[in-house]
């Protein structure tokens, strides 16, 4: 019961707010939303300490769906997911809190706080499914929602594309996710999770999930959406990369391990792995603060890959929550920043804010400390999990710790050129605090980030999964120096303002995400719009347009023939009745 | 007389009511002309009914007699509204339905 009202609570807001927000002041719109996702997050916290009694799992059967064997609206929860649970619902309601100043003067509040609540649900969906399918739902749901989010500012045609980039992307990953279950279904005649963790993996299924996972979770190659998605309001990318959506890609790895061939998931490690370090760097070369934060979740949930694939189950889970506090703050506090600077993104025009926004400043320094991985924040226990986890496969632990160094350096980068460097515009110089309803929750996400970790690994908080590892000492002693080292250096080299350290055309072309985009545009988007283009002026013109025109000419020329015998005098109706009717009688007689 | 004899003059008295609804140009003309028609069938209904010595025809004739009352009416009606809105009662004047 409690398990349904978790799942419920926000469908019913978003509900709510679709039918009945047009007639409700916006900023009650927005406390409907967050307290439906409040109220869930309470009967999280009611399942938790249930589990803490020392209940299994929760199943909640809420009634039979398709007629498959396991395709029944059944929700179950188990320690695996449970802090998935309790992270999605906490985050969310926060980052929901934070949207109602933040959208203070938007039109379009109704549509995002439904599709908010919305994005909740179906992110809940996909945790607690108890069966492939309706985790296949929840994964569409969280499709169609971030479209609808990302696409918010919808007059402006650079986030109508950016909404369909993603949508269209993830549809890559949906299609093999899909054709994935197909072949399950196929094999073993159940979609039911409990039923299929006792069956052999299937390897061509097992491949096919894993794309699914690589395009949801932006993961090269398909992470091409995940930059673009910055044109949506800020707290949405908090959501997307903290609690709602690029996580649902790991949280199907940690959740279908069983089901999922060791080739695979060593493949996830590795494809993990290079996505990790490529990320990092291209977030080094980036110049707009947002975008620094999106490249830097691309790599964090590399990490995750690598510790889902290497099935440290609970270094990924882990590194995967302490990446939601630390993330969520970063971006809330980036969206505190564009608030404080009129929606400036270049970090070049930035700089001094430090002084002028000292709790934004201080929030966002917890935020970078977790990122960075720097001890003792979040970042630094559940990097640390990973990189121990990955000690067996050598090749991984440098790709590991040289993304933990890239990132500490980039992050102290973003930290100088945001808050250190001298001011760099008008709008910078202009800064001012935001309202205390974004500070709050921004400053709950820091602190969360700042100790998560810690209580975690001093086993205040249980993940429920076993397998923490205790890191060797020189492994701690490495990370801990290798991140410490790597912010210094970027606060050291940029605490002036921005300068360029490698030549302006590689800068450039790691900023622009080493080409993959103008590839994939060059590649697929060019090709397509030439033959759109073709069918356009070819068959558009030739073969459609001539044939609608010849249907109107030949029903023109038709109805010019029959008027004639429309001459409206009725004598001549009169005749042609007498006429009918001679002829049917002829016929009928001489039958 | 035999039955024939009426019945060719039922069929004479139709062709002649037809001839005139096709070529008389005054509705009230035509009006007499369908009812020209009408008592031709009428004769048939009432022959035959006096051929096979059944009242069946008979009542039809009834029946054929009593529709042509209400049609005249309604007809009459017709044409009273066309010589309103027309000042005449030729009923190619009123061709304004044409194709």
């Amino acid at each position: 019961m409690t398990l349904a009202l978790v799942v419920a609570l926000p469908l019913a807001g978003a509900i709510v707010i679709a039918l009945f927000g047009g007639r409700l002041s916006r900023s009650l719109i927005g406390l409907i939303a967050t307290g439906a996702l409040a109220l869930a997050f309470g009967a999280a916290l009611a399942i938790a300490q249930a589990f803490a009694a020392g209940k299994g799992t929760l199943v909640a059967e809420l009634g039979p769906w398709l007629p498959i064997r396991g395709a029944d609206l059944t929700l179950r929860i188990d320690p695996l997911t449970l802090p998935l649970v309790v992270m999605v619902t906490g985050i969310s309601a926060l980052i929901c809190l934070y949207s109602i100043d933040y959208l203070g003067h938007d039109t379009g509040a109704q549509r995002y706080f439904a599709a908010l609540d919305l994005f909740v649900f179906a992110m809940l969906l996909i945790v607690a499914a108890s069966n492939l399918l309706l985790l296949f739902a929840g994964w569409e749901l969280v499709g169609l929602c971030s479209y609808l989010l990302i696409a918010h500012y919808r007059e402006r045609p650079v986030a109508a594309s950016a909404g369909v980039k993603a949508f269209l992307v993830n549809r890559v990953g949906d299609a093999a996710f899909l054709v994935g279950i197909f072949v399950i279904f196929a094999s073993f005649h159940t979609v039911a999770l409990d039923e299929l963790t006792t069956r052999p993996p299937l390897l061509a299924a097992s491949a096919l999930l894993l794309v699914g996972a690589l395009a949801k979770s932006a993961q090269l190659p398909l992470h091409v959406w995940l930059p673009d998605a910055m044109e949506g309001p800020t707290p949405v990318s908090a959501l997307i990369h903290a609690a709602t959506m690029v996580t649902a890609g790991v949280v199907l790895l940690l959740r279908l391990a069983p089901l999922l061939h060791g080739d695979v998931l060593s493949d996830a490690a590795v494809i993990g792995a290079a996505t990790a370090l490529f990320a990092a760097i291209v977030a080094l070369a980036q110049t707009d603060h947002k975008r620094v934060l999106a490249w830097s979740t691309i790599s964090q949930i590399g990490l995750m890959f690598v510790g889902a694939g290497i099935g440290a189950a609970f270094a990924a889970l882990f590194h995967l929550l302490s990446h939601a506090f630390f993330k969520a703050a970063l971006f809330l506090g980036s969206g505190s920043v564009m608030h404080a600077t009129d929606d400036e993104l270049d970090m070049r025009r930035l700089g001094g804010l430090a002084r002028r926004t000292p709790l934004t400043t201080l929030a966002f320094a917890c935020g970078a400390l977790g990122l960075a991985a720097i001890p003792p924040a979040a970042g630094f226990f559940s990097k640390e999990q990973i990189a121990a986890a990955a000690l067996a496969h050598p090749a991984l632990l440098v790709v590991v710790l040289a993304t933990s160094a890239v990132t500490a350096l980039y992050a102290g980068r973003l930290f100088a050129l945001v808050f250190i460097a001298p001011a760099a515009s008008e709008q910078a110089r202009g800064a001012h605090e935001s309202p205390p309803l974004m500070l709050a929750p921004l400053l709950v996400l820091a602190a969360g980030a700042l100790v998560f970790g810690l209580l975690v690994s001093a086993g205040a908080v249980p993940l429920g999964v076993a397998g923490a590892t205790e890191a060797p000492l020189a492994l701690s002693v490495t990370s801990a120096a290798l991140a410490v080292a790597g912010a210094a250096l970027g606060l050291a080299l940029f605490w002036r303002g921005p300068r360029s350290i490698v030549p302006l055309s590689l800068a450039d072309v790691a900023r622009r995400g080493f080409l993959i985009d103008d590839l994939y545009a060059a590649a697929l988007v060019a090709p397509f719009r030439s033959l759109a283009r073709l069918l356009d002026t070819g068959s558009e013109a030739l073969v459609v347009q001539r044939s609608v025109d010849a249907v109107a000419w030949i029903v023109g020329r038709g109805g010019v023939i029959v008027r004639r015998a429309q001459g409206g005098y009725v004598r001549v109706y009169e005749a042609m009745l007498l006429a009918a009717a001679v002829v049917l009688l002829a016929y009928w007689s001489l039958r | 007389m035999p039955t024939e004899a009426y019945l060719l003059l039922g069929a004479g008295l139709f062709a002649l009511g037809a001839a005139g609804v096709v070529t008389r140009t005054s509705a009230l003309s035509v009006l007499i002309a369908v009812e020209l028609m009408l008592n031709a069938v009428n004769l048939t209904f009432v022959a035959a009914a006096r051929r096979y010595a059944q009242v069946d025809g008979g009542v039809i004739a009834f029946f054929v007699i009593a529709v042509a009352a209400a049609e005249v009416a309604v007809g009459l009606g017709i044409i009273i509204d066309l010589a309103r809105r027309k000042t005449s009662v030729d009923v190619d004047d009123a061709a304004d339905l044409r194709g």
